[in-house]
């Protein structure tokens, strides 16, 4: 079965529930990537996100029965990526009250360019340090959304969160990057 | 539409251009959603520089997978007895403590434990539809002949089994069934 590549998610996961081992093999090769672009946004540690890479898998292994709808797999693996990495708990931060920036500087965002945003190696910086400073699970919902592209409920799903935390969560969290971005912008014309 | 419509905005910003003529119109004459949308692309693409300093290769890491499955299936096989999760690991328990049960028996009507019935009803769903994906590829190229006479088999076997004894070898012929439609698929993919 050389081409398992041409079947879809919700084949290869009927294939892997009845015991086939080559397509459980096709979902990691298809899916592991963005489990390990996660953990690795998430952890920001290598080795640790490697660990949390194959412990989803391995677990996900186990669970396949209770997964009925393969259109949902790479948001299901997702999820329990997250639930990994909460249960690895390492360097967790605690939650920051969110400032209230953006009300507060709001000429300056009249008078901002954020293109010039990407041609700056010291804006990458700007934005990596404020991914840093959001607590674990903000930065996963963050990722989740701008990165993995998953909708509002399909993150819900996978943080275990209400739709509304789900869009108030990325919000602050958005409005705390803008404003460090700002920042950055109004020092450097 | 809505008006000052996020979500579209978002899809702009990653590049994806299947927006309507009416968002495309009111976007191009919004001062606000021009410089949202100018946030979101400066928002997508920092943030993917970050996640690039911070992502790995995923392949490496599959023989360590398959290392800690076959770990865990040893540790583990008790437990899925007990909670009957997994086609696999279903059957294979279903045919290691069902027939133990049977062995001295008479072929008649034998009460199952709960545990035993689910892991089996759930093995013979599971292998049904592993079996119809295996099967549509097979006729996709043209396969014939001896799969009809086993999967006919296959169906009376079905409506014949009453007994825990005739379940597990159901499963059981399920489970040569898929071994010969992916030797078949096998064959059609080296010629």
């Amino acid at each position: 079965m050389s081409d398992s590549t041409a079947l879809d998610d919700p084949a290869l996961l009927a294939l892997a529930r009845g015991g086939d081992a080559e397509a459980f093999g096709m979902i990691f090769q298809r899916h592991a990537p963005a489990v390990r672009r996660f953990a690795g946004g998430v952890l920001r540690d290598g080795p640790a996100a490697d660990e949390a890479t194959q412990e989803t898998f391995v677990r996900a292994h186990a669970k396949l029965s209770a997964l009925r709808d393969g259109a949902r797999l790479r948001g299901w693996l997702l999820g329990i990526a997250r639930i990994v990495m909460l249960d690895a708990r390492s360097q967790e931060r605690r939650e920051v009250p969110s400032a209230e920036p953006l009300g507060a500087d709001a000429s300056a965002d009249e008078e901002a360019s954020p293109e010039r945003l990407f041609l700056s190696a010291e804006a990458d910086a700007v934005l990596a340090a404020e991914l840093a400073k959001l607590s674990r699970e903000r930065r996963a919902a963050v990722i989740l959304r701008v990165d993995q592209h998953l909708s509002y409920g399909e993150i819900a799903e996978a943080m275990g969160w209400p739709l509304q935390k789900v869009k108030n969560e990325i919000h602050r969290a958005r409005l705390e990057i803008r404003a460090a971005l700002l920042a950055y912008l109004k020092g450097n014309p | 539409m809505t008006e000052h419509p996020h979500d579209e905005l978002e899809r702009a910003a990653r590049g994806e251009t299947d927006l309507s003529a009416a968002q495309r119109i009111h976007i191009d004459g919004c001062e606000r959603c021009r410089r949202e949308l100018g946030w979101l692309r400066a928002e997508t693409r920092l943030t993917a520089r970050a996640l690039d300093a911070t992502d790995g290769p995923a392949a490496p890491l599959w023989p360590a997978v398959q290392a800690k499955l076959r770990a865990a299936r040893r540790r583990r096989w008790a437990m899925r007895a007990a909670a009957g999760i997994g086609a696999a690991a279903a059957a294979a328990v279903a045919i290691v403590l069902v027939a133990p049960e049977l062995r001295g028996r008479e072929a008649e009507e034998t009460e199952l434990p709960p545990s035993s019935a689910l892991a089996l009803e759930r093995a013979d769903q599971d292998y049904r539809a592993a079996i119809s994906v295996l099967e549509a590829r097979v006729q996709d190229r043209g396969g014939k002949g001896p799969h009809a006479q086993a999967r006919a088999g296959l169906s009376r076997a079905r409506s014949a089994a009453r007994e825990p004894a005739a379940r597990v070898k159901l499963l059981e012929g399920y489970a040569a069934y898929m071994k010969s439609l992916r030797r078949s698929l096998d064959v059609g993919d080296e010629q």
